[in-house]
């Protein structure tokens, strides 16, 4: 059965992720990044470095990045700046979750449905349960021009990862310079 | 005429919100990820910031350092389970502010569920300390408050208010707390008529207790929220206001 699994995931991971697809990968990657996890004798950053790669190929970065700026403080930076931010972005983005992954204990992640939302976009609904509490976690995927489904947003009980960090950026642009801004993703 | 101010605040709140346009500069993944930008602009009308701000301040100090340590303290002498536990016992004690709500916004079938989860976990939970009703009878929780119900019926948030302690809140949830009040069986052990406590120090102990417990539970992962924050207060309001408009929304 896992020689199964693990031949149709190679199958999938070669093409980019299609629409039938996206449960079933997702669920696999999610168990292998969830095994990872349990492993007691690694720590976290070692943890995280092999879970990135299972992840690299479905976040679109670029597009979260984007999105999590607005429109209006995008259209003012430079190309230069724009790649510097993402690149510091997604490192944040890359640290808060090693820091994430020590409070695992013991949850289950269940897929719930996929949903589609319109032709290009759609919603991967699971959920997160513990021993007390149940959390929704809604993965929002859209269609890239390559035609691949790539995430764009986490939504974690109703808080979207996008807003959650565009109302901070916009909120710090508003009396600052992109430089303090800068500097603020590093130290954090 | 409470009442009237109120609305008219709120209904104020929403509109001055609303006011404001952006310019359009038409990139191609802006457009199509138009939710973003409206929600954004919703929520920019935030006249109390300097003061929300120095209560996030005064608050995530508390935590951190008064707070923090106390329940990591406990942490240590009291296992997870039990605390859970007690958490279960203060929750299923609130039950009527529950059971009202889910009435008020006609939700007749989860203010029956809630019934059923109060006379099961009562009896066989043991007081309602363990939820045999969510783990043998597949029972979920209905949480819902005044706030809830004020959104229900289509009241906006209104201003962003950080409460002491307490942390983030709005006005419209403020009286909903102060409503939720009247029908917490905890609020009324104190009056003098109940005799349930001698006297207000139990009550206020009691409290605390219920806090304390409930940030035993949550205390990693305020740590690491804050950790992660670029602007604490925004990240806390954002969140707030999030949660709160999907558990309307439910």
């Amino acid at each position: 059965m896992k020689k199964i699994v693990l031949m149709l995931f190679i199958a999938i991971s070669l093409f980019a992720l299609e629409k039938k697809n996206i449960s079933i990968a997702m669920e696999y990657k999610i168990n292998k990044a969830t095994a990872i996890i349990k492993q007691t004798d690694l720590t976290q950053q070692e943890k995280a470095q092999m879970i990135f790669p299972i992840f690299e190929d479905v976040f679109d970065y670029t597009l979260i990045t984007r999105l999590s700026l607005g429109r209006l403080n995008w259209s003012k930076m430079t190309p230069e700046q724009r790649d510097e931010f993402q690149k510091r972005f997604v490192k944040h983005l890359k640290n808060s979750y090693v820091d994430k992954i020590g409070l695992y204990t013991d949850e289950k992640l269940e897929i719930v449905e996929l949903r589609e939302i319109s032709e290009k976009r759609i919603e991967l609904i699971t959920k997160l349960i513990g021993s007390k509490d149940t959390y929704d976690i809604v993965y929002k995927f859209h269609k890239s021009k390559s035609g691949s489904w790539l995430i764009y947003d986490i939504d974690i009980i109703g808080i979207s990862l996008i807003r959650t960090y565009r109302s901070q950026f916009n909120n710090v642009l508003e009396d600052e310079s992109f430089e303090t801004l800068l500097g603020k993703l590093k130290k954090s | 005429m409470q009442k009237t101010i109120i609305t008219i605040l709120l209904s104020f709140s929403l509109s001055f919100g609303q006011s404001e346009n952006f310019s359009s500069d038409n990139e191609d993944s802006f457009t199509s990820f138009d939710e973003f930008e409206m929600q954004e602009i919703a929520r920019s009308w935030d006249p109390l910031e300097p003061y929300n701000v120095q209560m996030t301040k005064f608050n995530d100090f508390a935590y951190i350092h008064i707070l923090g340590p106390a329940v990591k303290g406990y942490k240590h002498v009291v296992s997870q389970p039990i605390r859970e536990s007690v958490s279960n016992a203060f929750h299923s004690i609130r039950f009527p502010v529950r059971f009202t709500n889910n009435l008020l916004q006609l939700k007749f079938n989860n203010a029956f569920e809630e019934s059923a989860r109060f006379v099961i976990n009562s009896t066989f939970g043991l007081a309602g300390f363990i939820d045999i009703a969510k783990i043998d009878g597949g029972l979920e929780r209905h949480d819902e408050d005044f706030g809830q119900t004020l959104g229900f019926y289509g009241v906006g948030n209104g201003i962003h208010i950080v409460l002491p302690l307490f942390g983030p809140s709005n006005l419209r949830d403020t009286v909903g707390l102060v409503v939720d009040s009247f029908v917490d069986p905890l609020q009324h052990a104190q009056k003098k008529e109940w005799g349930i406590f001698e006297d207000s120090d139990a009550y206020i102990f009691i409290n605390a207790y219920r806090f304390g417990n409930e940030y035993s539970l949550h205390v990693e992962k305020y740590e690491n929220i804050r950790k992660n924050a670029i602007d604490l207060y925004i990240l806390l309001k954002s969140t707030y206001e999030q949660q709160r408009d999907r558990q309307i929304k439910e």
